[in-house]
């Protein structure tokens, strides 16, 4: 394999990287301009799903199947909707695209929507992104003046305007459906599934929901051809350029652009520099933080794309990796992540509002030496009542609304189940009688 | 039609019915809190859960749609669904969710009022565990004011939103909204902006457990020592059907009754709370004003001072009567039938009640602004004998016979000018008004929740108005009255000896009304033929 070049972050930290000029004298829009002008609807969704490019959230579907889905005709307006409300911890990939080449992410919106027939796209951005929805905001301002969006862009037929709508700051926002309901002015709760967005989304219309990064692809794909795309990577059924978010206890923790299927190893030790101080490996959440975690010996020759994570017992999902070393107690980053998890719970649906403040509750209990003995089975038994067990052969097996009760509980469950241990020797000691 | 097989049933379904729906049609027993067929599925209770053949997770049977398939994904080549309700996993499942119910409830069952009725309670009884396993401080908060008589009990409330739901499809108005995230989550209203529509008592009805209460009815009783009579509100013309629950003759609390053809799922609270006003200034003995002074006598007497004034006043010709929109069929036809044998002229008018614009809601629902609640069927009653109330005081007018209003009836400039123009004015009421304080001789009749017999709604909706009370003192059933006014005043001897004899009479004279017998209208009634 020929060293990699940057292809998302190639114009990373250049001067002037946010700003129309810029773009355009590095070949921007020159793919959305092709789409638009010169290629039907149907060969950009056919290019997309032979590139084979997966949704980079989390979830992995493949993004031309997913437009595919989009029913064809009726006189219902389409919407395409831009996820960046980046909340899951661990994961700041999405925020550094967008402040570094906006215009990146509106061409691939723009390639979007033509090729779901969209007219109105959203950006759903998280409240806390002030300065990114400001440059998003001045980006498509420097748009709408080259004719790049408005009426009839590029000179054709095709009218487009991006609204950039900010979230009020909640977890929840970024599962799709909550993200819907959020968009429409309502309570962010997750809708019961089906319909599925692509069949009644944004008001009821069909609707596409992509990832920031999953658009900011888009480009390079029409630019640089779908078997350039394929052919990056270890495993062609999830190719492609591929941003790591690292934290933690490495050296250098950041954002770095590899190949999907790079080694863990590669990431954590050459990327990042390793771990701080030269303190030895403990473990590695790979895909945000609920991903189940892996133990220091279970990342040997892990190759980080959708398929290899999944075999290793966890998921890729939006490639947050947190990386925690021999310091690190295992119980307080269980509490930590329960705690999260609960302060976000929606408190829609039964097993998630009760079950997360529930399992916060007994390891509040635990850390402070009021464990039972029973209590790790019950933490076990909890996770296994909200998100059902840890399964990748089908969607999901819990019992809530919305994945959230599997993001809570696979990561939960991974840790006790792997450092049980360390729960154990939380219980207070009892003499021998 | 796809076909549905659960727990073994067979069933042929519409397409795109939900599995919950056929379920319980068919007698099946999912346990559910968040499902209410008025409003919109939401699936957020997880009680539901069933397990659905090719399908690995289980899945909310309120959520699932059964649609045709193709032959080749048929189960066993023949069914479109096949569904499990009981099965282990299910079981564990129902389990499961209501220890997360019970986690932060009270289980303050000895003083809830929900109790003997309550969702939770029978669920858990039926699928729960005996035993909590949650051992942390219960979540306490305190117990709020809604506004229009509502209370919230935060503790024991399951966040179900039928509550929030409603205010939001059914009223439109949308007061109440869940506050807070996750596990601080409440129902509640805004500040200074309170539950404030006429069907806000609804929403305790609808709430599967005892968070939501009624003001008028918290710690009043309890549910297991009332009596639930199935009957008809006759308040307005929308015949709402209603459960009256009364004890030791005295009513605690209306709730409304599913009927699909009348009202749907819900009632209006003047509808609800009407059964307070009929306490007031109850007659109980029939009496006559004496100078300017109100004297009770026994029934006889009051009989022999009708024959003598119809006597000294012209004769049974110059009887004059009017028919009630508010009473049963029974009496208002029995008063027709005495008016025809007494004179050949239209000597009888329909009493005018209150009538107001209606109230309508997004959802569909009328809170009618005629308060004549059976007029359709006292209009179908005398409807050849009905005349215009100028053209009854214009002829010699005699002794006149008025059914009452039920304290709705309005005195009209017209109405004013017959009771001048009659020399004697027998009222027929069960409690004192505007209107008996017109009358000469007042007869004490059933009141409204005491009356048997037919009414009929706007629709021609004929129903059976069930009684849920015995009859206060010496009051009598207005058809019995009207019954013996006949033979007091024709000399034809009564042959009634009930309500439903006088129903069958009409269903005999009537055309329109010939299947509308006691027998047919059952709980859900039946349309008057033409109507519908």
């Amino acid at each position: 394999m020929s060293e990699f070049q940057p292809v998302l972050t190639e114009h990373l930290g250049q001067p002037g990287s946010t700003t129309i000029e810029y773009y355009l004298e590095h070949q921007g829009y020159s793919a959305a301009k092709r789409a638009v002008v010169g290629m039907t609807a149907e060969q950009v969704i056919q290019e997309v799903k032979d590139s084979g490019l997966r949704g980079r959230g989390g979830a992995g579907f493949p993004t031309g199947v997913k437009w595919g889905f989009i029913p064809k005709g009726g006189d219902q307006p389409r919407y395409l909707i831009n996820n960046a409300d980046e909340s899951e911890p661990g994961t700041f990939k999405d925020r550094l695209l967008i402040n570094h080449n906006p215009h990146q992410v509106i061409e691939g919106m723009i390639i979007a929507c033509w090729a779901i027939d969209c007219h109105l796209a959203f950006i759903y951005i998280r409240g806390e992104f002030v300065k990114e929805a400001r440059l998003l905001e001045t980006a498509i301002e420097e748009c709408r003046g080259r004719n790049v969006l408005g009426k009839k862009i590029f000179g054709s037929k095709f009218d487009l305007e991006i609204i950039v709508h900010r979230g009020a700051g909640a977890y929840i926002c970024g599962e799709e459906t909550g993200l819907l309901e959020s968009l429409e002015g309502k309570r962010g709760w997750p809708r019961i599934k089906p319909p599925f967005p692509a069949i009644a989304g944004y008001l009821q219309c069909p609707t596409v929901v992509n990832n920031v990064e999953t658009l900011a692809n888009l480009p390079h794909i029409l630019n640089r051809g779908s078997n350039w795309f394929r052919s990056i990577g270890a495993n062609p059924d999830s190719p492609g350029p591929k941003l790591y978010c690292v934290s933690g206890h490495v050296k250098k923790p950041g954002v770095y652009e590899a190949p999907s299927g790079v080694e863990l190893g590669t990431i954590i030790y050459d990327f990042a520099g390793g771990i701080r101080e030269d303190n030895k490996l403990k473990a590695v959440i790979p895909g945000g933080s609920s991903a189940p975690v892996l133990k220091a010996n279970e990342i040997d020759g892990l190759k980080m794309d959708f398929p290899g994570v999944q075999a290793a017992g966890s998921m890729l999902g939006s490639a947050g990796i947190i990386v925690m070393d021999e310091t690190a107690d295992m119980v307080q980053v269980c509490y930590n992540l329960a705690r999260f998890y609960a302060h976000e719970s929606c408190g829609q649906c039964t097993p998630c509002r009760e079950g997360t403040t529930w399992l916060v509750q007994i390891l509040k209990r635990l850390t402070s030496g009021q464990g039972r003995p029973e209590d790790i089975e019950l933490i076990l038994d909890i996770t296994d009542n909200i998100g059902g067990r840890i399964d990748f052969s089908y969607g999901s097996f819990g019992k809530t609304i919305c994945p959230f009760g599997e993001a809570v509980s696979w990561p939960v469950r991974a840790l006790v189940d792997k450092f049980r241990a360390e729960f154990e020797a939380y219980l207070p000691r009892r003499e021998p009688a | 039609m796809p076909l549905l097989k659960i727990d073994g049933q067979e069933l042929e379904v519409q397409p795109g019915a939900r599995v919950l729906d056929e379920a319980l049609k068919a007698g099946i027993e999912i346990p559910h809190y968040c499902y209410h067929p008025a409003l919109t599925v939401v699936g957020s209770c997880r009680m539901c859960l069933v397990e659905i053949e090719g399908l690995p997770k289980l899945q909310t049977a309120c959520s699932v749609q059964v649609r045709e398939v193709p032959p080749e994904k048929k189960v066993d080549g023949r069914y479109d669904m096949v569904v499990e309700t009981s099965t282990d996993q299910v079981a564990a499942a129902q389990q499961l969710m209501l220890e997360f119910l019970l986690l932060n409830h009270p289980l303050d069952c000895p003083v809830c009022d929900q109790a003997g009725e309550c969702s939770l309670q029978d669920y858990s009884f039926k699928y729960g565990s005996a035993h909590s396993r949650f051992i942390e401080d219960k979540r306490v908060r305190p117990m709020e004011d809604l506004g229009s008589g509502v209370l919230i009990n935060q503790d024991r409330c399951i966040m179900c939103s039928r509550c929030v739901r409603f205010t939001r499809e059914i009223s439109g108005t949308a007061e109440l909204f869940v506050m807070q995230r996750g596990y601080n989550n409440k129902v509640s209203v805004f500040e200074g902006r309170p539950l404030d529509n006429p069907l806000a008592g609804n929403v305790a009805d609808i709430c599967p457990v005892g968070a939501l209460l009624l003001k008028d009815y918290i710690h009043t009783t309890r549910v297991w020592h009332l009596s639930h009579t199935p009957s008809v509100c006759t308040e307005c013309v929308t015949g709402c059907n209603i459960t009256v629950d009364a004890a030791k003759n005295r009513i605690y609390r209306v709730v409304s009754r599913e009927n699909t053809q009348a009202n749907g799922y819900f009632i209006c609270d003047y509808g609800r709370y009407a059964f307070h006003k009929y306490t007031d200034d109850r007659l109980t003995r029939p009496r006559f004003k004496n100078g300017a002074d109100w004297q009770e006598l026994s029934w006889d007497a009051a009989y022999l001072q009708i024959s003598e004034k119809v006597a000294e006043y012209g004769g049974r010709g110059n009887v004059r009567a009017l028919a009630s929109p508010t009473f049963p069929n029974e009496s208002n036809f029995l008063l027709g039938q005495l008016l025809s044998m007494l004179t050949d002229k239209k000597a009888l008018g329909i009493l005018p009640v209150l009538q107001q614009e209606d109230q309508v809601f997004p959802s569909g629902f009328i809170i009618s602004g005629d308060k004549g609640g059976n007029r359709r069927g006292a209009q179908d009653m005398v409807k050849h004998q009905a005349a215009a109330i100028r053209t009854l005081y214009r002829g010699d007018v005699g002794v006149l016979l008025v059914m009452d209003g039920d304290g709705r009836g309005e005195l009209t400039p017209d109405l004013k000018r017959l009771f001048k123009a009659a020399p004697f004015k027998v009222i027929l009421a069960a409690n004192g008004s505007t209107l008996t304080e017109q009358a000469d001789l007042v007869l004490p009749v059933a009141g409204p929740f005491e009356r048997e017999g037919t009414v009929t709604n706007k629709q021609g909706l004929v129903q059976w108005l069930e009684p849920a009370l015995t009859i206060m003192g010496e009051a009598r059933p207005d058809w019995q009255v009207m019954a013996e006014l006949t033979q007091l005043l024709t000399g034809q001897a009564s042959l009634f000896t009930c309500a439903g004899d006088v129903t069958w009479k009409i269903n005999q004279s009537i055309p329109a009304y010939s299947r509308a017998t006691r027998f047919k209208l059952g709980g859900r009634g039946q349309f008057v033929q033409g109507a519908g």
